[in-house]
């Protein structure tokens, strides 16, 4: 069984720099909403999208 | 069977709802496509999805199946697209990282329809254990591409 341990002994993943970057950027969002900021403030660093479909009542 | 919260679309980059016991979420999803250029084979658009608690406090609020119900209808909604990716990573900063993982696989059981894939990769990154989940739907057009890419970035750097 791989323990976590065992993984944070061994090397990088491959993806480590893919997945750091979304938590980073994850947290970032977090403490500029939890100063008051508002997420259109960082419309230029982040790629937001809407990709759900538009439902028209 | 539950209602969803009503959405809102307060903004031109996230949607959001609020519960009945006035806790205010705020989803958004991140364009990630770019991350993945090392994989020529997949075309497809790769996006973070994000939950955001911003107004009310959870502490004292009770238990509110609805809140899952309304995460689970704005995830259905996503993958109508069938080319479109989700990628969930659990933040481990806060120890919390366990948690968040069985929570999101309770969650996952509960509401996926059978119409959703979700693989589970665990990887290392500078001494931090990264739980990571991809979710796509059952018929995306680069199902087995995917999956060769996910399980290439949680193997080790090192390996082929």
């Amino acid at each position: 069984m791989i323990t976590e341990k065992a993984i944070m002994k061994s090397k990088d993943s491959k993806g480590a720099s893919i997945f750091k970057k979304i938590l980073e950027d994850k947290n970032a969002i977090h403490e500029h909403l939890k100063k008051g900021g508002k997420i259109d403030d960082l419309k230029e660093t982040y790629q937001f999208v809407k990709p759900l479909p538009t439902r028209r009542k | 069977m539950l209602n969803p919260y009503p959405l809102e679309e307060n903004d031109s980059l996230t949607y959001g709802f609020e519960t009945i016991q006035g806790i205010k979420y705020k989803i958004y999803f991140l364009d990630y496509s770019y991350l993945f250029d090392e994989f020529p084979q997949i075309n497809c658009p790769i996006y973070s999805f994000n939950i955001e608690l911003f107004g009310g406090n959870p502490e004292i609020s009770t238990k509110d199946d609805r809140v899952g119900v309304t995460i689970a209808y704005i995830l259905f909604s996503f993958f109508e697209q069938l080319e479109n990716v989700a990628v969930y990573v659990c933040d481990p900063t806060d120890e919390r990282h366990h948690a968040r993982k069985r929570k999101f696989d309770i969650w996952f059981k509960t509401y996926n329809d059978g119409s959703l894939v979700k693989k589970d990769g665990v990887a290392n990154a500078g001494g931090m254990v990264l739980y990571n989940s991809i979710i796509f739907h059952k018929d995306h057009p680069e199902f087995h591409d995917l999956i060769l890419a996910f399980n290439s970035l949680n193997s080790k750097a090192d390996e082929k």
